[in-house]
């Protein structure tokens, strides 16, 4: 089990190992990337390498039972021609409850050569079944400092520096941002800086905008934001935390005057109050499929700890 | 690649890779069939990864080339041409033209670099035997493979020598098992047990010609079979698990209870009975052995009462067992002889059903315990 944030490179890594293991160049240069037994890897087209995901044509957005049971007919048979068959379910999480069930005497005695990677970001939302029955490998972060140089290296020379910070220890998530996702992020950065200060309308025309048409369409968007608010509210800790004077080390250099303005108006109980209701909404985005209402409630409870709009008031849980 | 072919052979060679190729995959091009143009041959190849085809068919061909497509959208298209040539040509951007008469089709394809290439093995058992006999065995015995995916072993049937010149397949649900033998050149280890799949049995069945004595060849190595007829070649994946030690629980010597019967007769008798039987809900029918005579009987409270007999011979002591009786129909309808012997030690043990006319097959079926 390879657990641990996104953009980590838990199926990167998935697949490397599978190359390694079937790379048919000599030893000290496995995987070599080149041969075609690592080309059809990479390509994700080998026979004896075989991914799992959510079906895309199911609403629930889960790994179903039929998928694992055709998952679990086609290993009892022979490997293709590799030395070592990988199954990759990536991600783990979704597998639904009754398809995890059909998986657990697969995963407890594969066939000798067949090797089963469960990947997840949310070891604790799998069955305890599954997860006794895995090795767990745990993906950290990497520090800044490191992943910086390598988006240098890859070309990203005038964003590595903020991606790096942004990106938490995940290169993935880095290199997403660094190849054009940290302009998005800016851009939704203004704007859910002006809804937060601005009048309670706008916070619900924002939500309703940001949440239009289905989950798919608006899963992603959604998460984003909440990530944005989240390193706005990191922030507003990083500099109510500190004492006067001291030097800050934020997400969003540029944007100090918003730290110091939220600081000021939410340190230290408004900043952990908002922050605990933007884990709840990730909680409950995970199955509860109205965004529009936990968008609403997570805004609106950013908006009235800043009480910076027109007509909002200090409403202080338990004052 | 530049060929003319005759348009009927090029339907029939499209219409074989149609049962192979995948219809939904996540990969493409395993709903391609790969032509290959060399000498006077168009070879076509087509596989899911389980199951591969490869056939050869006579061609006149002007420019070497290899090239694959979309498989339905080529068969479609040989099957409707109006004229008996077909001209297939490979034109600019990697698509395949196919000319006939005044009509011309484009269809787009994929290099060959990109077909998954067939895993090369090393053989290590070989058996020539007549495609009738093939046939035969994998007639008599694919109807007992389990339908249960968990169970490994049992999900198909297992090939294996027995010794001599004879080579047996075999398969059981558990519940009945269905044994039977053919004739066969070549060199098998005894003892080595090849798993060959349902979905392969299926595709032999549909494939092999029960009026051809022509000589077939199965190779066996590194978890694969291949089959070989003149003309074309099928490649199997075996199936990876242990098939039961099953001749472990067959009975030896003398059976205390032998019943000789039309076997005709007991086919239909088990139809009427299969009236009053539910689908879904399995009972055991009695089946009484007198001296000269069978008395089936079933009765339900909610479906019903019937009670039949047959004239029979039994050598021993009148006897009474329960049966699933489609279990018994299944084997009765694989064997072609006038009469089937039943051999029974006790009510509880396994009973042996054969042909008393032929030595090359054999059927085991569990009797029930009766209510």
């Amino acid at each position: 089990m390879f657990e641990g944030p996104s953009g980590s490179g838990k199926h990167r890594v998935a697949v490397r190992l599978a190359m390694a293991a079937n790379c048919t160049s000599p030893p000290p240069r496995r995987p070599c990337g080149t041969c075609p037994t690592c080309l059809q890897h990479l390509a994700g087209s080998h026979p004896d390498l075989i991914e799992l995901s959510p079906d895309p044509e199911l609403q629930s957005g889960l790994i179903s039972i039929s998928q694992v049971r055709e998952l679990t007919a086609s290993l009892q048979y022979h490997r293709y021609n590799a030395r070592h068959r990988f199954v990759i379910i990536d991600p783990a999480d979704r597998l639904a409850d009754p398809a995890a069930n059909a998986l657990l005497k697969t995963l407890e005695e594969p066939r000798a050569g067949t090797h089963l990677i469960l990947i997840t970001a949310a070891r604790s939302a799998l069955l305890p079944t599954l997860i006794s029955r895995c090795q767990r490998v745990r993906f950290g972060a990497v520090p800044a400092d490191e992943i910086e140089p390598w988006l240098v290296d890859a070309g990203h020379i005038d964003l590595a520096g903020a991606a790096a910070r942004l990106s938490f220890g995940a290169p993935g998530v880095a290199l997403a941002l660094a190849s054009g996702g940290i302009k998005n992020r800016t851009k939704l950065k203004e704007r859910l800086v002006a809804v937060a200060e601005g009048p309670l309308d706008g916070v619900f025309e924002y939500s309703a905008a940001l949440t239009k048409g289905g989950r798919t369409d608006w899963k992603d968007k959604v998460d984003l934001m909440l990530d944005v608010v989240e390193d706005l509210l990191r922030d507003a800790a990083h500099v109510g935390g500190r004492p006067p004077g001291a030097p800050l080390a934020l997400l969003y250099p540029d944007d100090e005057a918003v730290a110091r303005r939220w600081a000021g108006r939410m340190w230290p109980g408004g900043v952990a109050r908002s922050a605990e209701s933007v884990a709840i909404t990730r909680e409950r985005l995970r199955s509860y499929t109205n965004g529009r209402l936990a968008v609403d409630t997570v805004l609106t409870r950013l908006w009235t700890e800043l009480g910076l709009g027109p007509g909002a008031r200090r409403l202080v849980r338990g004052a | 690649m530049d060929l003319y072919i005759d348009r009927d052979a090029l339907a029939r060679g499209l219409a074989r890779v149609q049962n192979i190729v995948e219809r939904r995959s996540t990969q493409p091009v395993l709903s391609h069939v790969l032509l290959f143009a060399q000498g006077e041959t168009l070879r076509l190849t087509a596989t899911d990864t389980q199951v591969a085809y490869v056939g050869e068919l006579a061609a006149n061909v002007t420019t070497p080339g290899e090239l694959s497509v979309d498989a339905q959208s080529l068969h479609a298209i040989a099957r409707a041409l109006p004229e008996p040539t077909v001209h297939l040509k490979l034109v600019a951007g990697q698509r395949l033209e196919i000319s006939s008469g005044r009509s011309s089709f484009k269809l787009p394809g994929s290099p060959a670099s990109h077909y998954p290439p067939l895993p090369a093995f090393d053989v290590d058992g070989r058996a020539t035997l007549e495609e009738a006999a093939l046939l035969r065995m994998v007639d008599q015995t694919s109807f007992a493979v389990s339908p249960d995916d968990n169970r490994y072993g049992l999900n198909g049937a297992a090939m294996h020598s027995v010794g001599g010149d004879r080579v047996r397949m075999v398969a059981t649900d558990s519940h009945r098992l269905a044994a039977s033998e053919a004739v066969f050149d070549g060199e098998l280890r005894v003892g080595a047990r090849r798993l060959v799949p349902r979905k392969a049995l299926g595709v032999l069945r549909r494939l092999l010609d029960a009026g051809s004595t022509e000589p077939v060849e199965l190779a066996f190595g590194d978890g694969s079979m291949r089959l070989t007829r003149p003309g074309s070649m099928f490649w199997f994946r075996l199936i990876d698990g242990e098939f039961p030690e099953y001749e472990r629980v067959l009975p030896v010597g003398q059976p205390q209870h032998l019943i000789r019967l039309r076997r005709q007769e007991l086919v239909e008798l088990l139809k009427r009975v299969g009236i009053l039987m539910v689908a879904e809900r399995v009972r055991a029918v009695r089946f009484a052995f007198d001296a000269a005579e069978l008395t089936v009987s079933v009765s339900s409270a909610d479906r019903g009462d019937i009670v039949e007999s047959m004239p029979v011979e039994l050598e021993g002591n009148p006897i009474v067992a329960g049966f699933n009786a489609r279990y018994l129909s299944d084997v009765l309808e694989v064997i072609d002889g006038e009469y089937v012997t039943l051999a029974l030690g006790h009510a509880l043990a396994p009973c042996i059903v054969r042909d008393p006319e032929r030595d090359d097959a054999f059927f085991v079926v569990m009797p029930m315990r009766l209510d």
